[in-house]
């Protein structure tokens, strides 16, 4: 350093200064100088980061380091395998890749993810070359799999070089094979297929040839085949979409034995045709039988049908029936036995002209066998009819609502064939019995309207008996419905078994009895159903006539016992005297209104009337204005009630052996309404009148009365009734009772006209002990004598009034 | 140099300045090329060691062909901006035992670390450095441990005050 002269030094110094100072950014320095270069716009939008931040890349740069990747990974890279390699981003790297894929022009591809070089597929396509001429078939899907390519892509880009001649064989059906590996195939299967006797299922013959895993290749077989037949080196043909190779010999000997079977036998069942390999048995018996007749099930031969014709034609003439099914091959369907009949010249010819019936699908029945039963079975359906309307008494169904209720439900619960019947019943029953139907309904709202009015008591009567009447038209229908016993299906089969036991069991499921049943139903229930109503309307119109007197009865009975019932009350001070009253009037007029209602309920039934009038003594029913009933009548036609009257009716009857008035009204209202009766309430005007003209009675009967006893009965309930309004009937025992409410109350009678009342009480009393008790004649003597005296009085006092009597 | 009053970097710096051998002032007229001689290598070194580490922040010249006058440039960038400023010295007669005073003229006036005459305040610790290390230290380490500590803490401060202007 020494020997440097200070010149030297001092340039030395110089050019050290002005050699340029290395730049020693920072990191930091350069990004932010990078950014602020981008942010001028010097760098434009090229510039790309390394995935480690360290390097910027430019898109050029990038374009060529994919370039030199592919080229270094020969020919072919995944994507995912440049970002390791380049240090970028997989989106710069997938963007240049397509930049590279764009620019190279078809020499680079970018396929499923990797990037291939048109070197790479040579290559490729040279290795399959070598395994094809080794292997002489390999597919495309094992070289996809061997490349891990797509099979799709492996296979266009084979066809390209089998196009090409690079990779020497044919290419069908992603199967790349030689054209002897071919020629090896067509003559294995030459071979199968002439060996075969029967149909070869394709796949089969696929295994044998070992090559059921090439999928491609089995679809070359059929190909393969149907060249050999054209060829004509192989006799057969392939079947059921080329699924099976059916040798000519196979198809000749199968069509052999249908028509030996069908020749021998008559018939073939198409299911039998198909088991000998017939695939469309019907057009191929059409085709080689023209005459036979193809039914659903099966081919049949004219002489088949001419064998059924001539049993028919027998069976008509002698008036018989015959089944067919055991005259036809029994292969056959019913609906085929029914067709092959169908066919029969004569079953055709005999059921238009109705000398025969073809029922349960297989029997011919003749006309004259069918009438013969018909006549037989209406004749039962008669005799049923009678005893139906029998027993219908029996259970006493057949009167008024009540029995309307029970037909109703009758009719709910019968079963279809009652419903037939109903239905049949309806249609079938006269315009006679559709007026009463209508008139009844029109009698039960003329009722309902009447409520209160005058011609309440007339219109209740003809909608009780009309109503009772449709009543018993549906009764008779469920009648016919619950009948089960004589026009059921199950007893009208018995009878035709019955008439006919080689019916039995015969048809098609053994139900020709059923068949015949059903075909003469009908008309035997409408036999059944017109017997019923004749039977019916026999008795109705005097029934009705009982029920309207009954009904009539009741009405009046009924009033009587509300004007005595208000009458009574006039002593409800005096408990002995009501109590008597009550007694009187329960036994009176509360008794009528009973039997009325009895006599009404009991109208329908002829039995509960014979019975009733079977006892001795009392009045019979069938008057609706007899006499009073007795106990026994009366428990007898409570016996033959409806249930539903029944009840209340049985205990109203009970009410008659109480000692209350009221109950009896209540129970007496519950037993109507049971019975579809209503009970008129008394309005005080009709009350009025009725008490005034029942004055008047009595008073003409007070006029007439010889016997002082007599008289006094008539006096004082008139007295009474003048004097309070009300009618009071008073048993003799009550007498006194009467007179003290004359002698108290409003408007009593003066002390002179009772005292003459109590005193001729007094006597009458006398003369009745005297009676009675054998007394002596002087004594009788004396009392007639002061009863004839007092006797004017009296009369005068009770149809004079009070004023008379003063003048007494 | 065992003291904390640089940062690393110049410490480490320093340490790569080689040191001078010839004890000699100006007015020892030999003695003094040897110097001045020794004084050039030890500024192409530092400013050589500076270049290297893009760490290159004066220029220098002797202004007379004595060698006893110096003037250049020195310059700080501070947030990006390059403030730059004219330096000179002189080579005190006892030198190498005295420091140079270095002047930023520009500055005077505009900082309370100076003296009059532009000349920079020095930390207290280069002055015994320096004199423990004499002969050994010279212009290069004068400039290392004095102007360059007191450009890093004076440039900030006065551009923040707004005393210094970047040149536009």
């Amino acid at each position: 350093m020494a020997d440097l002269s200070l010149e030297n030094l001092l340039s030395g110094l110089e050019a050290a200064q002005q050699k340029k100072s290395k730049t020693r950014l920072s990191e930091r320095n350069v990004v932010e100088l990078v950014a602020k270069l981008k942010a001028l716009g010097l760098l434009g939008e090229e510039l790309l980061y390394t995935t480690n931040g360290k390097e910027y890349v430019t898109r050029e740069r990038a374009v060529a380091e994919v370039k030199a990747a592919v080229r270094a990974a020969g020919g072919r890279i995944p994507l995912v395998d440049l970002p390791s390699q380049l240090g970028l981003d997989l989106v710069h790297c997938e963007r240049a890749a397509d930049a590279v894929v764009a620019a190279s022009g078809g020499a680079i591809t970018l396929s499923q993810g990797e990037l291939f070089s048109t070197a790479y597929f040579d290559g490729l396509a040279a290795e399959v070359d070598d395994s094809l001429q080794e292997a002489g078939v390999v597919s495309v899907g094992d070289l996809a799999r061997r490349f891990g390519l797509g099979a799709e892509m492996i296979g266009s880009v084979l066809s390209e070089r089998v196009a090409s001649g690079a990779v020497r064989g044919r290419m069908e059906a992603g199967v790349v094979y030689t054209q002897a590996y071919l020629a090896r195939i067509k003559a294995q299967l030459r071979g199968a297929l002439r060996g075969a006797v029967s149909p070869v299922p394709i796949p089969a013959l696929v295994k044998e040839l070992g090559i059921e895993g090439l999928a491609s290749l089995n679809a070359l077989v059929p190909t393969l085949i149907e060249d050999l037949t054209a060829e004509g080196s192989v006799a057969g043909k392939l079947v059921a979409g080329a699924a099976s190779w059916v040798p000519a010999s196979y198809v000749a000997s199968q069509q052999d034995a249908v028509k030996r079977f069908f020749q021998q036998n008559g018939y073939i069942g198409y299911d039998t045709a198909k088991q000998y390999g017939i695939p469309a048995p019907k057009q191929f018996l059409a085709q080689h039988f023209p005459d036979g007749i193809a039914l659903d099930s099966a081919f049949v031969s004219p002489a088949v049908v001419d064998q059924v014709e001539a049993t028919v034609e027998e069976a008509m003439a002698g008036g018989g029936w015959c089944d067919v099914a055991p005259h036809v091959p029994s292969i056959l369907s019913l609906g085929d036995t029914a067709a092959l009949l169908a066919k029969c010249k004569a079953v055709a010819a005999a059921s238009s002209g109705g000398q025969a019936q073809v029922l349960s699908g297989t029997c011919v029945v003749a006309a004259a066998m069918l009438e013969g039963i018909k006549q037989q079975l209406l004749e039962a359906a008669r005799a049923a009819a009678d005893e139906a309307h029998k027993a219908k008494k029996a259970r006493g169904g057949g009167g008024g609502g009540a029995a309307a209720a029970a037909a109703a439900k009758a009719a709910a619960a019968a079963e279809a064939s009652s419903k037939k019947a109903a239905a049949a019943a309806d249609s079938g029953s006269d315009d006679d019995w559709d007026m009463g139907g209508k008139k009844g309904k029109k009698g039960k709202s003329g009722g309902k309207k009447g409520k209160g009015g005058g011609g309440g008591k007339a219109a209740k009567g003809g909608g009780g008996s009309s109503g009772g009447k449709a009543a018993g038209i549906q009764a008779a229908a469920a009648e016919l419905g619950s009948s089960s016993s004589v026009l059921s299906m199950d007893s009208l089969a018995q009878r035709v078994i019955e008439l006919h036991p080689d019916t039995e069991g015969a048809g098609a499921d053994g139900d020709l009895p059923s068949a015949i049943a059903s075909e003469l139903r009908p008309p035997v229930v409408a036999e059944y159903e017109r017997a019923l109503h004749a039977i019916f309307t026999a008795g109705a119109e005097k029934r009705r006539r009982l029920r309207e007197a009954a009904a009539a009865a009741l009405d009046a009975a009924y009033e009587r016992l509300q004007l005595y019932a208000h009458g009574a009350e006039l002593f409800a001070s005096d408990e002995a005297a009501s109590a008597t009253l009550q007694r009187h009037l329960l036994r009176g007029a509360a008794a009528e209104c009973a039997d009325a209602l009895l006599r009404y309920l009991a109208a329908d039934d002829e039995e509960a009337q014979g019975a009733g009038g079977g006892a001795e003594g009392g009045a019979p029913l069938g008057d609706a204005a007899g006499g009073a009933l007795l106990p026994a009548q009366r428990s007898t036609v409570l016996k033959h009630l409806g249930p539903d009257v029944k009840g209340a009716a049985t205990s109203m009857v009970d009410k008659l052996n109480g000692g209350s008035v009221e109950a009896f009204q209540a129970e007496l209202e519950a037993a109507a309404e049971a019975a579809g009766l209503r009970l008129r309430r008394l309005d005080k005007k009709a009350e009025r009148s009725l008490v005034f003209a029942q004055r008047k009675a009595w008073e003409a009967a007070a006029t007439a009365a010889a016997d002082p006893s007599a008289l006094l009965a008539l006096a004082v309930p008139l007295l009474l009734a003048r004097q309070h309004g009300r009618l009071v009937s008073l048993p003799g025992r009550a007498l006194g009772a009467g007179l003290e409410a004359l002698r108290s109350g409003p408007g009593a009678l003066p002390e002179e006209a009772c005292q003459l009342l109590s005193d001729f009480h007094a006597a009458v009393v006398e003369q009745l002990k005297l009676q009675s008790g054998g007394g002596g004649a002087e004594e009788a003597d004396e009392l007639a004598r002061q009863l004839e005296e007092l006797m004017p009085r009296i009369r005068a006092l009770a149809v004079g009034g009070g004023e008379a009597a003063g003048d007494a | 140099m065992g003291d904390q009053s640089w940062d690393p970097t110049t410490r480490a710096t320093v340490q790569k300045i080689p040191l001078l051998t010839v004890k000699a002032g100006p007015r020892d007229k030999e003695e003094w090329q040897k110097r001045l001689k020794e004084e050039l290598q030890a500024l192409i070194k530092y400013i050589e060691i500076n270049k290297a580490g893009d760490l290159d922040w004066f220029t220098i010249k002797p202004s007379n062909k004595e060698g006893t006058h110096w003037s250049g440039k020195c310059w700080y960038v501070h947030d990006l901006i390059k403030y730059e400023f004219d330096f000179q010295f002189d080579i005190p007669a006892t030198y190498p035992a005295t420091a140079p005073e270095i002047e930023l003229p520009e500055l005077e006036g505009k900082t309370a670390k100076m003296y009059r005459g532009g000349k920079i305040c020095l930390t207290i610790h280069f002055k015994p450095l320096w004199a423990k290390n004499s002969p050994h230290f010279g212009i290069a380490h004068a400039l290392c441990l004095g102007l360059a500590p007191w450009l890093a803490a004076e440039v900030p401060f006065l551009v923040e005050s707004g005393a210094v202007k970047a040149k536009a």
